[in-house]
């Protein structure tokens, strides 16, 4: 079931006294029920953007779609009073930095039950009085049933000794333990999509395995969606489901993880894939890149957004993005010029500069305009 | 309300265990150790000057007149009129505890409030709230002293009011500041991604983020309130002049400090020592309640 439906997402920011910035453009994003969807793509990309707008949560922008359902709804013909039931109870957010994201000042387990409270189904006020007597006054009782379920998720994130854990401070923990209290506090409101905003990003790679693991079993154990923001392709490949790749504000190339990584078709997602590095750095030569950088929002090409930077770029490109789904396995579109209608991706292939093979590929046979090779 | 703890001691409803920070931050800290026992002696004083006070404050004793201390049966002397020094210092402390704390917590309560959201929503709230602080500050708080006292006579509480008028625009750039950067803190967007309203953000996240400063700022003023009430008092437009209050014995003994110095200094040691002892103990209130000192794993 599709839990999320955006359709042709455009999000802009004012500014005053300068261009608008139009930070997403066209995005179109599906996210299934109990299923992990990575949105991967560099730095201004604008997946933050994207995500950020399922809370309705951007301040002074201007968010256009022309769909953008939730269970069929559209969040953005909702009240604000909705909206406040719907987040946390069944859109939840895991952000990258949990230590800034925890309230320095409460412990985690105060934290945790105080979502429970609001979204969880605990007979016990959540009311200001109440939650300002607890506060600042008595705390949450340790029998209360808030407090219980504050324990237990704690537990269910593989926390050790969650009772002591509950007591603490966001800065008692450890990196790797303040992003599962994160986790466990965005499963207190029992969330149907978790929007996970780069979680792993602050980690080191150990811890962040563990917490992907986490993120894939609770996805499989409580048919919870996720929506994990990432630039590590390697997670994706790791963790996702399906995959969506963003480049400066526009999707690339989305489909299922699998036909994504086998079969790259837009040149960005085959950059990108070839720019892992692998084994011994020395053994290829130089790691390989993809040569420039990506455009200020303001100062896209017309067109598709990667069109300076793309080895198989041709006058075509200027055009508005296509949406051609190609063979790489069920929902896989690649909005390329390159392609028409269900084409093979295998058939195209990223070649320039230093890996260049001089093997003639169809991109080239569709006469690309600019020649770019690697600096 | 009854509510079972399970085994945690509780006062009045209030979990004693969540002062084990405030007891060992006091207890490991001579200087806060001194301020409370300061404070809370002084306070008791105050709160059983009847049963404690050796001597009627209003009695006058003809014989005994400007006794030095430690010269007879009135340990800290007698003033001008005979009256026992003690006893009037000891109720007093009523009038001059009770205006100070009273006065700095409704400036407390009405100067943050206007802060906290001043701040957390800032543009044309913060703009109209802050300018109306700023009218309140730039009215010198001994016109409205005077002005009160001009219209509803003299008593208590419009000294209070004087007092607690002059305090609100001291909270409510303190607690602005502080808002201003919490609420851009991440923690803040978190607890909208949760659900929570803006008065939930502002009480439940926000405030609690600004205590610190915010009980430092109590301390100091209401210190700087003792002084007030005492300036009023010496003026003669505190409470009535037959009261005795620190500033009033103070201001009574002045004209004879060549002749009996104790009239004027005692009262005078007596300021010192509980607005020094109230800010001693106020930064270990902020220590215990800055979580964010202590470094390590439980």
């Amino acid at each position: 079931m599709t839990l999320l439906d955006v359709e042709d997402l455009a999000v802009t920011f004012p500014v005053e006294d300068g261009p608008d910035v139009p930070a997403v453009d066209g995005v179109d994003l599906r996210v299934e029920q109990g299923k992990i969807h990575g949105l991967v793509g560099e730095s201004g990309s604008g997946k933050s953007v994207t995500a950020r707008s399922i809370m309705r949560l951007l301040d002074g922008a201007e968010v256009s779609a022309d769909r953008f359902d939730y269970r069929g709804e559209d969040l953005y013909a909702k009240s604000e009073a909705e909206m406040r039931r719907i987040r946390g109870d069944e859109i939840a957010m895991v952000f990258q930095d949990a230590l800034s994201a925890l309230n320095p000042v409460m412990t985690v387990g105060e934290q945790i039950a105080e979502v429970v409270r609001h979204h969880g189904d605990v007979d016990e006020s959540a009311g200001l009085l109440s939650e300002l007597r607890r506060k600042y006054v008595t705390g949450t009782n340790e029998s209360a049933p808030s407090w219980r379920r504050a324990v237990d998720l704690l537990e269910t994130v593989g926390i050790p000794d969650p009772e002591e854990i509950a007591t603490s401070y966001p800065h008692q923990l450890s990196g790797g333990q303040r992003q599962r209290v994160m986790i466990a506090s965005a499963l207190g409101g029992d969330p149907s999509l978790i929007v996970a905003d780069e979680p792993t990003t602050a980690l080191d790679v150990t811890v962040e395995a563990g917490i992907l693991d986490e993120l894939r079993r609770l996805c499989d154990e409580f048919d919870v969606a996720i929506l994990l923001i990432t630039h590590d392709l390697g997670v994706v490949a790791e963790t996702c489901d399906h995959v969506t790749v963003m480049y400066s504000g526009s999707v690339m190339e989305r489909g299922t993880t699998a036909g994504l990584f086998e079969n790259p078709a837009h040149p960005y997602t085959k950059g990108l894939l070839r720019s892992i590095p692998e084994g011994a750095p020395s053994e290829d030569g130089p790691l390989a890149t993809i040569p420039g950088s990506a455009p200020e929002p303001t100062e896209r090409p017309a067109g598709c957004p990667f069109r300076d930077r793309c080895p198989a770029a041709f006058d075509a490109c200027s055009d508005p993005l296509p949406e051609h789904v190609v063979d790489g396995g069920e929902g896989h579109v690649a909005r390329c010029h390159l392609y028409t209608e269900g084409d093979d991706p295998g058939e195209v292939t990223w070649e320039t500069g230093a890996t260049a093979n001089g093997e003639a590929t169809d991109a080239a046979d569709r006469t690309p305009a600019t020649e770019v090779t690697d600096g | 309300m009854s509510t079972d703890y399970g085994d945690a001691d509780t006062f009045l409803g209030v979990r004693l265990d969540r002062f084990a920070r405030l007891r060992e931050t006091v207890a490991g800290d001579y200087k806060a150790t001194f301020g409370l026992v300061t404070v809370v002696l002084f306070v008791l004083a105050a709160v059983f000057a009847p049963e404690l006070a050796p001597y009627d404050p209003m009695a006058q004793e003809y014989a005994i007149m400007q006794a030095p201390s430690l010269s007879s049966a009135h340990p800290l002397g007698t003033d001008s009129f005979g009256r026992d020094l003690l006893s009037r210092l000891m109720y007093g402390a009523r009038v001059s505890l009770g205006v100070s704390l009273g006065a700095v917590t409704i400036g407390a309560v009405v100067g943050v409030s206007l802060g906290v959201v001043a701040g957390y929503f800032g543009g044309w709230v913060d703009d109209a709230l802050m300018r109306f602080v700023d009218v309140l500050w730039a009215f010198p708080w001994l016109l409205v002293a005077i002005m009160l006292v001009a219209v509803f006579g003299q008593g208590v509480w419009n000294v209070v009011v004087a007092i607690a008028f002059a305090y609100i625009d001291d909270f409510a750039r303190l607690a602005r500041g502080e808002v201003l950067s919490i609420r851009e803190e991440e923690f803040v967007l978190a607890a909208k991604n949760i659900g929570l309203g803006d008065v939930e953000i502002m009480t439940e996240e926000v405030l609690p983020n600004a205590v610190a400063p915010l009980i430092v700022q109590f301390t100091v003023l209401v210190a700087r309130a003792i002084l007030a009430e005492s300036t009023l008092s010496f003026l003669g437009i505190g409470v009535k002049p037959t009261t005795p209050t620190w500033g009033a014995l103070l201001g009574q003994g002045r004209s004879l400090i060549g002749q009996a110095w104790w009239i004027s200094i005692i009262p005078g040691i007596a300021i010192v020592i509980t607005v020094l002892g109230i800010n001693l103990f106020g930064d270990a209130l902020r220590d215990a309640f800055d979580v964010r000192g202590e470094e390590g794993a439980p």
